[in-house]
């Protein structure tokens, strides 16, 4: 008796049964249970990627929805990081480009300090420049949209993402371009339907040639009668001759195509590829200096404590309203209010608290503590700067005078992490 | 009652006509399975070796497309025409491999770039090699000497992969005013479908150097395009020779 009975079927019977409903049972989880799948990809990126390299600022979003055809505009800063990682190429050529999931939106235009952004220049470190890039709606959906800067042996340098919804119907899309020939065609589609034909034309003339040889026997015969020493009678004169005409035909096709071609396009110009040398913004006068005493991470609370000091060497007394690090603000609110727009994911709740918060007068020289506490450490993964081969905090300071105007102070430091609640933060 | 020895020793085929008939339903089977197969493979090696030159408009330039595209793929054509001609006396196995990269290509342009990536057609049709290819089985077939393929096809092989393919991209390198610069249709559209891995500067299009032969590098990548392919030829014959000497007892015993 089999005592592996269940149910008087046997072991050898029931094993491919469970396993056959544990597959399906998989299946059917695989398909109604996933959701949309939905990531923020500069999430990925080392801290240390998004601190010391570049730093994006201003990044405003024209509009969250617009229809198929409409455009967007995504403009603002972005500062070099004086500082660059040791462990980055240097930015001796990069590209600004921007982070959409594929063509669901098409690139009109991109410009930085004014250049066509649509070649690559080198960039200079601890300067500043403007960039603005226009978009059109061309899948409908919802979509983050980032700037990027691509940057060579670096890779891409994500800034702050928005989410971008697209409506409308993706057939009414079009994308119409004129040429120095005065015609205006739609890139959506040109050129597909001469694409087609021509592909339509050789794959008839090479089924026509293999079907020439596959209507004989094939392979059993064929290989009998060659290992009989027979093979020289596989190839008759009707097939030589075939041959013959195949190849004068394709030979014909080829250059009766290249010739028409070249009269129906006379001009032509290579594919086009070059770089440009944009130069940056106009340095901002350093009225403001910031050395670091100490910075911490304190890890369980999620804070980033700052013992700085601030040396005001301008005309006008001056607060600290904000400080920004790898696309994520912390404002301190008695100084400086978010925008409207701006992505409140990239906004920390509780702000930047500044003790002593009060203006710092010229020609005076202020130390500051600065408290920098928010989940988005976590949530955006920058407490694993720990991880990184770089355990350096960088970011930008922005002091405002009492007229409003902004000082941007780059910021660089040493952090080192505390694991241990004795060195809490007062107030945590 | 066991079945005798009498009854195991008579064939499977006795007649010509059944004969014929499972020769034929051979040849569909093996057909099928060899279309498919070849149409996986080679589509494979062009997209890790020719890549990028294939897949976008704005990378089909006049130096390293017209160089890496025969060169490359004439690796696989030459390996398999030594099989199919030394086995089988079959001329047709350049032309039934650039069919099937053909048909491959364009499933994954349709189904992958376009259907799934939403990249538009017009920006990511796939050259063709069909010319090429039955030039190269021709010449085989005239003169049954792998040397002189290697030398007349090979030369072909390459040579008609330029103006083969011009008639559809000629119309991609009209010129227009793009915000000040100068740009062909072909980079504009690479500018505007936007691809984020691939930045300007990564675009590896006309760079090299031999510039002191006149404007246009395109004479010199098919002068070595063809010298190239000749090589090529001759160094995958022999791996198809070793594909033979080593796969091929299977089919002996059928």
């Amino acid at each position: 008796m089999n005592q592996c009975n269940r149910g008087g079927l046997s072991l050898a019977e029931t094993s491919p049964r469970l396993a056959h409903s544990f597959i399906l049972a998989l299946t059917v989880a695989a398909v109604i249970a996933p959701r949309v799948a939905a990531a923020h990809g500069e999430r990925a990126e080392p801290p240390f990627l998004r601190m010391a390299a570049v730093q994006w600022y201003d990044t405003h979003w024209s509009t969250s929805h617009l229809m198929v055809n409409e455009e967007l505009t995504v403009s603002g800063h972005f500062h070099i990081v004086k500082y660059w990682s040791f462990a980055l190429a240097p930015p001796d050529l990069a590209f600004l480009n921007v982070d959409v999931p594929g063509p669901v939106m098409i690139r009109v235009s991109s410009s930085i300090d004014g250049v066509n952004g649509a070649a690559s220049t080198p960039l200079e470190l601890g300067r500043d420049y403007a960039y603005t890039i226009v978009m059109r709606g061309r899948i409908p959906g919802r979509y983050h949209v980032h700037p990027m800067l691509d940057v060579r042996s670096a890779g891409a340098l994500l800034g702050p993402g928005n989410w971008v919804t697209v409506g409308g119907d993706a057939a009414s899309f079009t994308d119409p371009v004129n040429t120095l020939s005065g015609k205006t065609v739609d890139l959506e589609h040109y050129g597909l339907r001469a694409v087609v034909s021509w592909h339509l034309i050789w794959i008839l003339i090479a089924l026509a040639w293999l079907l020439y040889w596959l209507r004989k026997p094939l392979l059993i015969p064929r290989y009998e009668a060659i290992q009989q020493g027979e093979g020289g009678s596989l190839i008759t004169i009707t097939d030589r001759i075939t041959g013959v005409a195949f190849l004068g035909v394709t030979l014909l096709v080829v250059i009766g195509g290249f010739v028409s071609t070249n009269i129906r396009y006379p001009v032509t110009i290579p594919l086009q590829s070059t770089w440009l040398r944009i130069p940056p913004l106009p340095e901002q006068p350093t009225s403001i200096s910031i050395t670091a005493d100490r910075v911490i991470y304190y890890i369980p609370g999620r804070t980033v404590e700052f013992w700085v000091k601030v040396t005001n060497n301008g005309s006008k007394p001056v607060r600290l309203g904000e400080f920004t690090t790898a696309s994520v603000r912390f404002l301190n609110r008695s100084v400086r209010q978010p925008e409207a727009d701006f992505p409140a994911d990239l906004i920390a709740p509780a702000g930047l608290v500044v003790e002593p918060d009060e203006p710092i007068n010229p020609g005076e020289t202020k130390a500051l503590h600065i408290v920098a506490s928010s989940q988005v450490w976590e949530t955006d993964r920058l407490a694993l700067l720990i991880q990184d081969p770089t355990s350096r905090i960088g970011g930008l300071f922005m002091f405002f005078d009492p007229h409003n105007t902004r000082y941007l102070v780059e910021f660089d430091s040493e952090i080192i992490p505390t694991f241990r609640s004795g060195n809490a933060p007062a107030g945590s | 009652m066991a079945a005798g020895p009498q009854a195991r020793a008579r064939p499977a085929l006795e007649t010509a006509e059944e004969r014929q008939r499972a020769y034929r339903q051979f040849d569909i089977i093996l057909a099928i399975l060899i279309f498919f197969l070849f149409m996986g493979l080679y589509h494979i090696v062009a997209m890790l070796t020719v890549g990028d030159w294939d897949f976008w408009v704005d990378w089909k330039d006049r130096r390293w497309w017209i160089l890496l595209t025969p060169v490359i793929l004439i690796s696989m054509p030459a390996a398999v025409q030594f099989i199919f001609w030394e086995k089988f006396r079959l001329p047709f196995a350049a032309t039934l491999l650039t069919l099937c990269l053909v048909v491959a290509e364009w499933l994954n342009r349709v189904i992958n770039m376009h259907g799934w990536a939403y990249f538009p057609l017009d920006f990511i049709w796939p050259s063709t090699l069909i010319p090429s290819g039955i030039a190269l089985d021709v010449v085989l077939l005239l003169t049954g000497s792998y040397i002189l393929t290697a030398i007349i096809g090979g030369g072909l092989w390459s040579i008609l992969f330029y103006p083969t393919n011009w008639t559809m991209v000629a119309r991609y390198m009209v010129p227009t005013n793009m915000h000040g610069f100068l740009m062909s249709i072909a980079d504009v559209m690479g500018f505007q479908f936007v691809r984020t891995g691939t930045p300007e500067y990564l675009r590896i299009i006309d760079r090299g150097t031999l510039r002191s032969f006149g404007q246009d590098p395109i004479y010199i990548s098919l002068a070595f395009a063809m010298f190239s392919c000749m090589l090529m030829y001759m160094l995958f014959i022999g791996v198809g020779y070793l594909f033979t000497r080593i796969q091929f007892s299977w089919f002996k015993r059928v």
